[in-house]
């Protein structure tokens, strides 16, 4: 997440840490404020500022609707360019630590796919917006980007991430009010969103092995209530979690085809 | 003073309200020549600064490198442009962003909110966008919308008839030098700096500069013998260019040599603008030095004669 955003961050404790390289490439929600007239080199108010814009002479003018017009070009799948201040690492070091230390940097626009993006408020100085997108997505760029078509530059503030994948800030806990006794999510009801494969009994060992398991029977999702089935692929396979009969978490697995599960991550 | 700024997709500045003619300009023929006063005009009923918006290298270049012949490089279509009294010129980079845009969104997600055109100047020929699909028509609809006002520019009928950067490489090829002059309302021209040479004119009573060849795309003139002016560092003077094989030396590359009347001395290492006004003979493989030596003075005659109709008060 940029240093300036706050909001929602997937954590995971001891053992569940392993399993959050599978949040990675799922969408996130944010919430922000589209600052129009200004131009910086980060995209947002701790860069240089490059241009300031005035909103008065603008043709269209900066209206409600003119706003929403833009903001459908946005929808969809598309190349983005990240801010040069941004996380993305070049041979091992972060591009925004390398323009930080003076270096000229290049960086490749990425495909990302913005799946949402609605403004829930108007004013001429600010625009507040929702947006849901998919992984590797800027903002900044969005908010940017949206100022260079407005025709007037923009940056973005008060940037809150709202939700990763199915996990929502509303159920979220701030760091300070988590202590010892502070009930945690179990790691299968935080990986609800990949379907889940109940072994029989006589499996389970082979599995907690490591070996590969014949599936017998036709798998079945298992009963995890409100829980939504995403398949997520792990390189061409699908991903399975692992139950025993009696619902216990015991790994996770890719599913391949003639219904052979090959562990990937085991709970010893 | 004109301004030239290189802009590209990823550094595109946000200009204020203004005045935008938009073209290739590859030539600065008279046809542009009517589009920058059209630009003029505006300016000064508007008071608003006016831009002139052109691409680097030649759309059609970079579609088709191979076909694409160009009458001015950038640098000569930049001082054309200025000469003509275009004060602020954008060059944008035409790259794979702006080969696949399509036309539409090219003039509301670039030009309108970018340069924020209160007037645009443009050419009636003019085309943009993805496969070339965007033309006046577009234009026309896209400022009706956002209340610019459109200025078209007529290149059919002017008093040379149709004017097109196309009708002029055609004459060019032909060896029809006049006729393109007349139709670029200026005299073709090279700019390089002269190169070692294999010192042969010298020999013969004629040293000639070597200039060095234009970078592609720009059209070399079919081989002969050319007549015009030559601009050293520190003056004018007429010249006789000779561009081809010299067939008579076993010549194998295309080169481009100046004998400058009226000139002793040395220019190597020099840039030179050499412009061409006319065509006085095709290139011809002499028997041997002295047929040539002969037909180059009768050049030089021919090139006196022909001087004042194209400089009446420099005669000499």
């Amino acid at each position: 997440m940029d240093p300036a955003a706050t909001g929602l961050m997937v954590v995971g404790i001891g053992k569940a840490t392993r399993f959050l390289q599978f949040y990675e490439g799922e969408s996130k929600s944010y919430q922000f404020d589209i600052v129009p007239g200004i131009v910086t080199d980060s995209y947002d108010r701790e860069g240089t500022v490059l241009q300031e814009v005035s909103l008065d002479q603008l043709n269209p003018p900066l209206t409600e609707d003119a706003v929403q017009e833009k903001i459908k070009n946005f929808i969809g799948v598309q190349e983005q360019m990240p801010p040069i201040y941004s996380a993305i690492k070049i041979q091992g070091k972060r591009a925004c630590d390398r323009v930080r230390s003076g270096e000229q940097i290049s960086l490749q626009a990425r495909t990302v796919c913005v799946h949402r993006f609605d403004l829930i408020h108007f004013s001429k100085d600010r625009l507040s917006v929702e947006v849901d997108c998919s992984k590797g997505t800027y903002v900044r760029s969005l908010a940017h980007d949206l100022g260079q078509q407005l025709g007037c530059g923009a940056i973005a503030e008060n940037i809150r991430r709202t939700a990763v994948g199915r996990f929502s800030l509303q159920s979220a806990l701030s760091p300070d009010d988590v202590h010892i006794d502070t009930p945690l999510l179990p790691i299968h009801e935080a990986l609800g969103h990949l379907p889940a494969y109940i072994l029989e009994t006589q499996q389970i060992q082979s599995f907690l092995h490591g070996r590969e398991v014949r599936l017998q029977n036709t798998p079945n999702p298992s009963d995890s209530g409100s829980l939504e089935f995403t398949p997520v692929k792990s390189g061409h396979e699908l991903l399975v979690c692992v139950l025993s009969p009696k619902k216990k978490f015991l790994g996770l697995a890719e599913l391949h085809t003639g219904q052979i599960l090959k562990p990937k991550i085991v709970l010893g | 003073m004109t301004r030239v700024f290189k802009i590209s997709w990823d550094q595109k500045p946000l200009v204020g309200p203004c005045v935008l003619a938009m073209g290739n300009f590859d030539g600065v023929h008279l046809g542009h020549k009517l589009i920058i006063d059209s630009l003029k005009k505006c300016i000064d009923k508007t008071g608003l600064p006016g831009l002139v918006l052109t691409y680097d290298p030649h759309p059609q270049y970079y579609l088709n490198s191979k076909q694409f012949l160009a009458l001015t490089s950038s640098e000569e279509k930049n001082r054309l442009l200025s000469v003509y009294g275009a004060s602020d010129i954008y060059m944008m980079q035409f790259d794979e962003h702006l080969r696949l845009i399509e036309a539409p969104e090219y003039l509301e997600n670039f030009i309108l909110p970018h340069f924020q055109p209160r007037c645009i100047v443009i050419g009636s020929n003019h085309r943009f966008g993805k496969e070339g699909k965007g033309n006046v028509a577009l234009v026309s609809e896209t400022c009706k919308k956002y209340n610019i006002h459109l200025q078209e520019v007529q290149l059919n009928n002017t008093s040379q008839g149709t004017i097109s950067s196309s009708k002029i490489r055609s004459a060019l090829i032909e060896g029809n030098l006049e006729e393109a002059v007349k139709l670029l309302g200026h005299p073709f021209e090279y700019s390089g700096h002269v190169e070692s040479g294999e010192q042969i004119g010298r020999t013969l009573g004629f040293p000639t500069a070597n200039l060095s060849l234009p970078a592609p795309p720009k059209l070399l003139l079919p081989p002969g013998v050319y007549g015009g002016r030559v601009t050293t560092q520190e003056n004018t003077y007429f010249g006789l260019v000779s561009t081809g094989f010299r067939p008579t030396f076993q010549g194998k590359t295309y080169k481009i040599e100046v004998h400058l009347l009226d000139f002793t001395g040395n220019l190597y290492g020099q840039n030179l603008r050499v412009e061409l006004n006319f065509r006085l003979r095709p290139e011809i493989r002499f028997e041997g030095k002295n047929e040539l030596v002969r037909q180059m003075h009768q050049d030089k005659q021919d090139f006196i004669k022909k001087a004042p109709a194209f400089w009446p008060s420099e005669r000499n």
